[in-house]
C-alpha cells in the first residue's frame, strides 16, 4: 500500500482549515475498496471491464470515470447554492445603482479638493438620488451648495443634516463654521424685517435709518453689508468701499462682500484692486461665475485703456 | 486573537463550502475522477476533496489553485454592492450586512490550504516534471505556502476584506 493523504496541519488562530487532500496510490487502499471493489490488474477499478481510459494512473472506464466525477450533491448543500446565486444576483442587480453613486461621490470629492463647488453640488446631488439618507454626501452636499452660492438646493441639504451626528470632525468644522457666516448676515431682527420692507428703496431716509441703527446697535455686519450696498446703489464709491472693506474684516470668506467690492473698484476705475477680489472669490470657488464673468469684464476694459497692465 | 482556525472555518462555513466546491469543479473540469468531498465538518480540515492524481501536472496545479479565481471572484460579486452603501454612505441595510459576511467569508477562504501547497508540491517535485513547470510554479506555491502561514495573522480575514471593500472602492477610483 502506497497512498497519501494530505490534510492540513492544526494550528490555531485565525486561519482557515480548509484543504482538498490528493490521494496517491498504486495498489490497495481499503479506504476505497468499497467504491473500487476491483484490483488495479490492468482492468477498470471500478467494474472490472477490459477496457479503462489511458493516461490516468487509476484505471478505470469512460462510465466509471463520469461516475466518480458527478458525485451526488448533498440537498443542503444545493439549496445554500441556491441562496449564494440568489443573493449574488441581488447584489448584482444593485451593483451598477451603487458603483454610479460612489463614482459621482469620488468625483464631488475630488471636485471640492479643487474648490470647484458647482460641479461638486452637482456630483453629491447625483448621490443623493441613490441615497438620501447618507449623513456625509448631506454633509458635504450642503457645504458645496453654500460655496457655490446654491441657497435653495442648501435648504433641502441642511434639512437632512440638522440633528445628524457628523463622524468627522474637519466636516463637523466646516458645517460650523458655514452656519456661523451665514447667520452673520441673516439675522432675523426687528429691525432687518422691518429694512426688508424698503430692500430697493435709497432715498436719504432710508441711509439715515441704516446710518441711526448703527449708531444704536454698533457693528452689525448684516447692516453694513446692507449700507454698503446702498450706497453702491447711489454712486457712492469711496464710502461704499470703505464700508466694504470693513465688513470683509469680519467674515474674511464672504463672497457676496468680495462681489460688492469688485463692483466698487470697478466703477471707481480700479480694476487691479477688482481683479483682486474676484481672484480671492475664486480662491474660495474655483467655479464662482460671478468672479469669473468679472475677470473677463475687467479685462475687457483694460484692453480698453493701452497702458495698463493686467493684474495676475 | 487566539482562535482556533477551525472555530473561523465554522463561523466562515460559506467560504469553506464554495472552496471544496471550486476543486470539485476543477476536477469535473479535468476529468479527474473525485472520490469523496466533504464540503464542511466540525474538525480540521474542516472540508477536503480526495481525487486520483490528474493527467497533467498544470491540472494538478489548477485543481489546488481553483478556488482561489472562484472565492475571489464570488466574494467580490457578492460583497462589493453591499460594501458601497455601508461604508462608503453609512447606510446599510441587514441585507447588505449579510452579504458583506457571506462575501468576506467566501472570499478569506480563497487561499489555497497549506495542504493544497504541498500537493502541488508534490505533483511537481515527487513527480516527473520538467525544469520550466518547475521553475514557474514553485513560486506560486511559495507564495500560497506564505498566504497559508499569513493566515495566522489574520491575513485571510484581510483578504477577504479587501475583495469586499477594496475592489469597489478600486473600481470607484478608476472610473472617477
Amino acid at each position: 500500500m502506497n497512498y497519501t493523504v494530505i490534510f492540513v496541519q492544526t494550528n490555531c488562530s485565525g486561519s482557515s482549515a480548509v484543504s482538498h487532500i490528493h490521494m496517491f496510490y498504486t495498489q490497495e487502499e481499503p479506504e476505497f475498496r468499497h467504491t473500487f471493489p476491483y484490483s488495479d490488474s490492468g482492468t477498470c477499478r471500478g467494474c472490472g471491464k477490459a477496457e479503462y481510459e489511458e493516461g490516468y494512473q487509476t484505471h478505470l472506464c469512460y462510465d466509471c470515470r463520469a461516475q466518480c466525477l458527478h458525485l451526488p450533491v448533498p440537498v443542503w448543500i444545493k439549496a445554500f447554492a441556491v441562496g449564494v446565486i440568489t443573493l449574488t444576483c441581488i447584489g448584482l442587480f444593485r451593483m451598477p445603482k451603487f458603483l454610479e453613486a460612489g463614482i459621482h461621490y469620488a468625483r464631488g470629492l475630488k471636485a471640492e479638493s479643487h474648490k470647484k463647488y458647482a460641479t461638486a453640488t452637482r456630483e453629491f446631488e447625483r448621490v443623493t438620488e441613490a441615497f438620501p439618507n447618507s449623513t456625509e454626501n448631506n454633509v458635504r452636499y450642503f457645504l458645496a451648495c453654500y460655496h457655490s452660492g446654491q441657497m435653495e438646493k442648501m435648504d433641502w441639504a441642511y434639512q437632512k443634516v440638522v440633528g445628524q451626528t457628523i463622524e468627522s470632525d474637519d466636516l463637523f468644522q466646516q458645517v460650523n463654521t458655514t452656519i456661523e457666516g451665514m447667520n452673520i448676515f441673516d439675522r432675523d431682527t426687528a429691525f432687518v424685517r422691518q429694512v426688508s420692507k424698503i430692500k430697493d428703496d435709497t432715498s436719504d431716509a432710508v441711509i439715515a435709518t441704516y446710518k441711526e441703527r448703527l449708531v444704536k446697535a454698533g457693528h452689525e455686519v448684516a447692516v453694513e453689508f446692507e449700507l454698503a450696498d446702498k450706497l453702491y446703489d447711489r454712486g457712492e464709491y469711496a464710502s461704499a468701499d470703505t464700508l466694504a472693506r470693513e465688513v470683509l474684516k469680519k467674515p474674511p470668506d464672504a463672497p457676496q462682500v468680495l462681489y460688492l467690492l469688485y463692483a466698487i473698484n470697478r466703477e471707481l476705475g480700479k480694476y487691479d484692486q477688482a481683479m483682486v477680489y474676484c481672484d480671492h472669490a475664486l480662491a474660495l470657488n474655483a467655479e464662482d461665475s460671478v468672479a469669473i464673468k468679472g475677470k473677463i469684464r475687467l479685462n475687457a476694459f483694460k484692453k480698453e485703456q493701452p497702458g495698463e497692465t493686467l493684474s495676475r | 486573537m487566539f482562535i482556533p482556525g477551525f472555530l473561523i472555518s465554522m463561523l466562515t462555513f460559506p467560504g469553506v463550502i464554495v472552496h471544496e466546491y471550486a476543486h470539485m469543479l476543477f476536477c469535473r473540469l479535468f476529468r479527474v475522477a473525485i472520490f469523496e468531498v466533504c464540503y464542511i465538518r466540525w474538525g480540521n480540515p474542516a472540508g477536503y476533496v480526495i481525487h486520483e492524481i490528474p493527467r497533467k501536472q498544470w491540472q494538478h496545479i489548477l485543481i489546488g489553485v481553483g478556488p482561489f479565481f472562484v472565492n475571489t471572484i464570488l466574494g467580490g460579486l457578492i460583497a462589493a454592492p453591499a460594501a458601497i452603501p455601508v461604508i462608503k454612505f453609512g447606510t446599510g441595510t441587514p441585507l447588505d450586512f449579510l452579504l458583506i459576511y457571506l462575501g468576506v467569508s467566501i472570499a478569506m477562504h480563497a487561499f489555497p490550504s497549506t495542504g493544497d501547497a504541498k500537493s502541488m508540491w508534490n505533483a511537481i517535485w515527487k513527480e516527473k516534471s520538467s525544469l520550466g513547470v518547475k521553475i514557474a510554479v514553485t513560486p506560486i506555491v511559495g507564495i500560497i505556502m506564505l498566504g497559508a502561514l499569513g493566515s495566522m495573522m489574520w491575513l485571510d480575514l484581510a483578504y477577504g476584506v479587501g475583495i469586499a471593500v477594496g475592489l469597489p472602492n478600486l473600481i470607484i477610483y478608476l472610473a472617477a
